[in-house]
């Protein structure tokens, strides 16, 4: 045997090489394929309502966007409100004014700060835009909530829990 | 010669038939080799496998349950659109107007709930009777892939009714994906079709639950039952010598029972059928725990019963409690509390307490890949119990934390995961 490839090894690696092609290239026909066409629907800019419209002692929901307006320092932030732990969505509490997530119990404060609860940060934010006096908001850009230990605002809270948490 | 009779000796019926009367055991034999459905089973197990304690039929059960879902499911897939425009509508015309809606809805949706335990039950007793050891190593990784194939199908089968308790549960199970490492975010929006449950999500579970998941479990039940028929004799003696196979079928010596070794000679010719009465060769011995038994009647008969009665406990579970539907999807407002399906509640309840990394990635992953490795790194080749009682305490403690974590998120959690006992409010969901 010379060390040189013969007919019969390149037709027996040659078939195994080809059917790995094959598979490889169904597999990503089939990713491709499958992949989501995002951009379409939730993920646009929702018009909403003038900046002085939005409170700065509580919060404004907007349904259209999942999201809600707040004021923060004087700067009106739109908070995403899909839980950053596992995708619920968090419901404000009115008589303690922060955030309480049903699904596990995190409490986010006005601004979305994370105080407690196992969420891994605080709530995302959609860019906000001022548009012909009206704020808009871009739930295509997100920025990922601020670490657990942020403090963007201080405010106790204002009463009992609503979800009477770790009763 | 009855109708039966005829129809089986005629010209078309030898050739559909082609099992001869099961009159000896070499005709019960070639029944198995001459019938596709019967051809997964052995021809002989050992006759303690007829026994109930040894597998508590939990795999037949498991088989039955499946069985039972496929054809409920086809029924239910003829009244069902998976868009979030008719789903929901689907499911309460089905319950309200469809004849016999509601029940084929209950015995789907307990079925589901009933074989996920059962598969796991069925994992749990061959582990503690050790059936996972060498010749069997795979066909117990097969059995893992089987358990995962199992909860799959429950999860995507979840989503399908398009209720509040389907939409939460799987945007709460899909977002711990999201949690794996560099793929996480791209497998999560490849599953939901979009960057939320919605119409995408809602047909791609409707194609994974009743297209892909299934045939991917029958191909897997195939292989499962195949290697098992082909390993059915060679479990080692339970007194713990590895190398000594406890019987062997031995091809071409008559396979008359009891199995003694001896050819049976009758007037100097070997005998090749039953002989009634005594056999010439030597005393009937009394038959042991590990003598071969032929699976055709005595295994299948006991099956046939075992079969029974899990349609019967289906049955009455199904005409007793109705299948869950909350109100419709939406995405606006999550429930509170809200809950994970029952077998996913022990992680729910860790997500509570942990990094959802850990919880929800690192746990899960290590527990699939910890069952799939045991046969390999346990090299203990003994069976029995008293020679392994470091494997069976260290499952047991794992099962039971296991089971506590899940009745704890099951029925203890009530609004945003607080502590609740169950006799004050419940909150599980089925």
């Amino acid at each position: 045997m010379s060390d040189a490839l013969d007919r019969r090894e390149f037709l027996a690696t040659g078939w195994k090489v080809g059917a790995g092609l094959l598979a490889a290239a169904g597999l990503w026909t089939s990713w491709d394929y499958l992949w989501p066409r995002l951009g379409a629907g939730f993920a646009a800019k929702v018009k909403t309502v003038a900046p002085d419209a939005v409170p700065a002692n509580t919060v404004l929901e907007i349904p259209e966007a999942r999201a809600y307006l707040t004021k923060v320092n004087d700067e009106v932030v739109a908070l995403s409100e899909i839980c950053t732990h596992l995708g619920c969505k968090v419901p404000f509490c009115d008589s303690s004014g922060q955030f309480e997530c049903p699904c596990h119990g995190t409490v986010f404060n006005r601004a979305g700060d994370h105080l407690a609860g196992p969420a891994p940060r605080g709530m995302d934010r959609y860019k906000v835009e001022i548009v012909d006096g009206v704020v808009e908001v871009d739930t295509s850009e997100k920025t990922s909530g601020p670490a657990p230990g942020t403090e963007t605002i201080n405010e106790p809270p204002l009463g009992p829990p609503c979800g009477d948490s770790h009763a | 010669m009855n109708v039966k009779e005829r129809v089986r000796d005629s010209t078309i019926g030898r050739s559909i038939f082609r099992i001869p009367e099961r009159v000896t055991e070499r005709d019960r034999a070639a029944g198995h080799w001459a019938s596709f459905l019967m051809h997964l089973y052995p021809v002989k197990v050992r006759r303690v496998e007829l026994t109930f304690k040894y597998s508590a039929f939990l795999g037949v059960a498991s088989l039955v349950l499946f069985g039972s879902l496929l054809v409920s499911g086809i029924f239910l897939m003829f009244f069902y659109v998976p868009s979030p425009a008719n789903a929901y509508g689907n499911i309460q015309a089905i319950q309200t107007e469809v004849p016999f809606g509601q029940y084929l809805r209950n015995v789907h949706r307990w079925s589901a709930h009933l074989m996920v335990l059962a598969v796991a039950a069925h994992m749990a007793r061959v582990f503690y009777r050790g059936a996972y050891k060498s010749p069997k190593e795979f066909n117990w990784v097969i059995g893992v892939l089987l358990l995962v194939v199992t909860l799959l199908l429950s999860f995507t089968g979840y989503l399908l009714p398009w209720d509040q308790l389907a939409y939460w549960a799987v945007t709460v199970g899909t977002a711990m994906a999201s949690y794996v490492p560099i793929v996480g975010d791209q497998v999560r929006d490849l599953l939901l079709g979009g960057p939320t449950v919605g119409s995408a999500t809602l047909l791609r579970f409707y194609v994974l639950h009743v297209a892909v998941l299934p045939v991917a479990l029958v191909a897997l039940v195939t292989a499962h039952l195949w290697r098992w028929r082909k390993d059915s004799m060679l479990t080692t003696d339970e007194i713990g010598d590895p190398d000594e196979p406890v019987a062997k079928l031995q091809p071409g010596l008559p396979m008359t029972e009891p199995a003694n070794g001896e050819p049976i000679v009758l007037d100097g010719k070997r005998v090749l059928g039953v002989v009634p009465g005594k056999p010439a060769a030597g005393d009937r011995k009394e038959l042991s725990d590990e003598d071969p038994v032929m699976v055709w009647p005595h295994l299948l008969v006991r099956h046939a019963v075992a079969a029974l009665a899990v349609l019967f406990v289906v049955l009455l579970i199904a005409l007793t409690f109705d299948a869950p539907l909350k109100e419709i999807a939406n995405p606006t407002d999550t429930p509170n509390p809200e809950k994970a399906p029952w077998y996913f509640a022990a992680l729910q309840e860790l997500l509570a307490h942990f990094h959802p990394l850990v919880a929800g990635v690192l746990v899960p992953g290590a527990i699939v890949m910890g069952l799939m490795a045991l046969p390999y790194m346990d090299r203990n080749p003994r069976f029995g119990p008293e020679f392994r009682r470091i494997a069976r305490i260290t499952f047991t403690i794992f099962m039971v934390i296991w089971i506590i974590l899940t009745l704890i998120g099951f029925a203890f959690r009530g609004p945003s995961w607080s502590w609740v006992w169950p006799w004050e409010e419940w909150h599980g969901e089925l």
